[in-house]
């Protein structure tokens, strides 16, 4: 069998989301996506339109009713938790929108977190590029303070720092800069782009404002569960 | 150092007033179960030094009218091959009376080797007093007696006996030299035994070499099984044979047993309810955690940690409490134990802080607050990433 070259880093083929809360609910119907390896993509569209499903869906947090999921080549809608467990680790860094670091952590230690949890052994080398990373997103001069005394634009940068240290193929970042104000949030959008080049990290970022969507290179609208527009700039 | 532990850590630390307080409810549990635990255990052994520990555990004696015990030097000797015994004295006792002018008294003249005895009934350090009968016609005579004949040292003691030879009785007397008092710490002992050489007890009630009892003590580990060591003298020596009969302490004393008994069983309740409090305490402290600690989970799982990490965290903490809740708990109950023997007038308890129960109550407790921690380390496991980060 020839060996084809892999395209796509993501191929969500045909699937279908029910959720069972009495009665069964759809939110997502026969979704098809592919996105390219080092792309920079949004999902827009409003709230209860079903792309938070999707993303958790992207992200392995949430398993599909029907259809298959190829990430990095391998289909995840059949891997065990555990499985899907490793693949996060290795292959999709996230951002939230509430940042979610540890607060118990500074924010060094956070950005180790996803090292430490693939059990691999912390070595002088790893110390470095963590804070060569904290670095590239300017934050150094905070690398040794708790999550709860930083700014939230800071602690934002330390999440993004903490879902680049496995050097993922993927950082998914929902609503990365909803709790940010204006001039955070360009600063985000910056480093994502910055992240996009200088790592060719495949970004997907879900949100519900436009604006912020038009910063990317491909919009994909959801509505009522399905792909309403798809629009590559 | 294990993720899961490290975090297991940064919890405790990050709600330190709440670790710091669940830790003492923990300690103090402990050392109630220490104090208690030990205490008893002390109070056992105490008493059963005093009450048992100084005085026959099994005693040979004749089966028939005639008193007298021949050739008891040979059962000695035969006695001696037994291990369990750790002493043994024969004994020549018979009933006597002094008379304290017009009253006479009833009191019992033993004849004992003294050597022998005071590995049995210690009475060397007994003696308040004076020393220990040595000579023929030497005695020593109880703390109540003495009071009430109002003796003192060289006196000389008349003492009547009876001798019976075929149906007739003929009566018999000897002064003794009191050369010092004792006391047993037992009013019925201290006006009863008037104790002498086992020669002078032969010579006066004209018994040649013979003696009433032969009473021995077991190894302190086989007290509770002076039962079985009697019965196994009494079938290797076929003592039935020769119309003798053997006892033990166990079977004469079943009401102090049942005391014991009891007193140990309510001991194991009381240190069963506090363990029971102590688990639902930590079980319920970490099932509050859990939902505390329910964001940083969801994005540890999020990043990857494996369900078995997550629901080790709280195994680990769980086990840290457990450990240091013993280290406190011990600390406090030892230091509830000193104060208590420095509060109490009397020596009658000696403490034993037996480093076994210690340990054991240790590794019992450790093992208890891991056990508490399953139910919230098994909701951990089952955390779902997804819910606590939609929350917000």
């Amino acid at each position: 069998m020839a060996i084809k070259k892999k395209e796509f880093v993501i191929e969500l083929k045909n699937i279908d989301k029910f959720y069972y809360t009495g009665v069964a609910t759809q939110v997502l119907f026969d979704i098809n996506l592919q996105l390219k390896y080092g792309s920079f993509s949004s999902i827009v569209g409003p709230s209860g339109s079903g792309k938070s499903t999707l993303m958790n869906i992207i992200g392995t947090l949430d398993k599909p009713t029907k259809g298959e999921i190829y990430i990095d080549g391998k289909r995840t809608d059949k891997m065990t938790k555990k499985e899907l467990a490793e693949l996060r680790n290795k292959t999709i860094g996230f951002v939230f929108q509430f940042h979610y670091l540890l607060p118990e952590y500074t924010a060094l230690e956070n950005v180790l977190l996803p090292f430490r949890i693939s059990k691999e052994k912390l070595t002088k080398e790893t110390k470095n590029r963590a804070i060569d990373l904290l670095k590239f997103i300017g934050i150094e001069s905070v690398k040794d303070n708790l999550a709860n005394n930083m700014s939230g634009g800071q602690q934002q940068r330390t999440a993004i720092a903490r879902a680049l240290m496995n050097n993922p193929q993927i950082i998914l970042a929902d609503e990365p800069t909803g709790n940010l104000d204006t001039d955070s949030t360009d600063k985000v959008y910056d480093l994502l782009r910055d992240i996009n080049e200088e790592f060719n990290t495949t970004i997907i970022v879900i949100t519900h404002e436009r604006r912020i969507a038009e910063k990317t290179d491909r919009i994909i609208e959801i509505r009522d569960g399905r792909i309403h527009l798809d629009l590559l700039k | 150092m294990p993720l899961p532990l490290s975090i297991a850590l940064r919890f405790f630390k990050r709600s330190k007033a709440q670790t710091v307080l669940i830790v003492i409810g923990i300690s103090i549990g402990i050392s109630v179960q220490i104090f208690v635990g030990i205490l008893l255990q002390s109070l056992q052994s105490s008493l059963i030094n005093n009450f048992i520990g100084n005085s026959s555990q099994i005693t040979i004696e004749s089966d028939t009218e005639n008193p007298y015990i021949e050739g008891y030097e040979a059962i000695i000797d035969d006695l001696e091959e037994f291990d369990e015994l750790t002493a043994i004295s024969a004994a020549a006792d018979r009933p006597a009376t002094i008379q304290d002018g017009l009253k006479s008294i009833n009191v019992l003249l033993r004849g004992l080797e003294i050597d022998d005895a005071d590995e049995i009934y210690n009475i060397a350090p007994r003696i308040y007093e004076g020393e220990e009968p040595s000579g023929d016609l030497e005695a020593i005579v109880g703390k109540e007696l003495s009071d009430e004949l109002e003796l003192e040292i060289n006196d000389g003691l008349t003492i009547f006996g009876i001798i019976k030879i075929g149906e007739e009785s003929i009566a018999v007397n000897r002064s003794f030299k009191i050369v010092g008092f004792y006391d047993f710490e037992s009013e019925s002992i201290n006006s009863a035994w008037i104790i002498t050489t086992i020669a002078s007890v032969q010579e006066m009630f004209n018994m040649n070499r013979t003696v009433t009892s032969i009473e021995m003590k077991v190894e302190k580990d086989l007290l509770f099984e002076a039962d079985e060591v009697a019965d196994d003298i009494e079938k290797k020596l076929d003592l039935e044979a020769d119309n003798l009969k053997i006892s033990n302490w166990i079977d004469e004393n079943e009401q102090l047993l049942n005391g014991l008994q009891s007193q140990g069983l309510s001991s194991l309740f009381i240190q069963a309810f506090v363990l029971i409090s102590v688990v639902i305490g930590i079980s319920s402290v970490l099932a509050i955690s859990v939902v505390q600690k329910q964001q940083q989970l969801g994005i540890l799982k999020a990043m990857g940690i494996s369900n078995r990490s997550a629901s080790l965290i709280f195994l680990f903490q769980g086990l840290l409490l457990g450990i240091f809740g013993a280290i406190g708990g011990i600390s406090l109950g030892v230091f509830f134990l000193w104060g208590f023997t420095q509060a109490s007038a009397s020596d009658f308890i000696v403490i034993d802080y037996n480093p076994i129960f210690i340990l054991a109550s240790a590794a019992i407790i450790i093992g208890a607050s891991v056990l508490a921690a399953v139910s919230p380390a098994i909701k951990s496991s089952r955390l779902n990433p997804i819910e606590v980060i939609r929350a917000g």
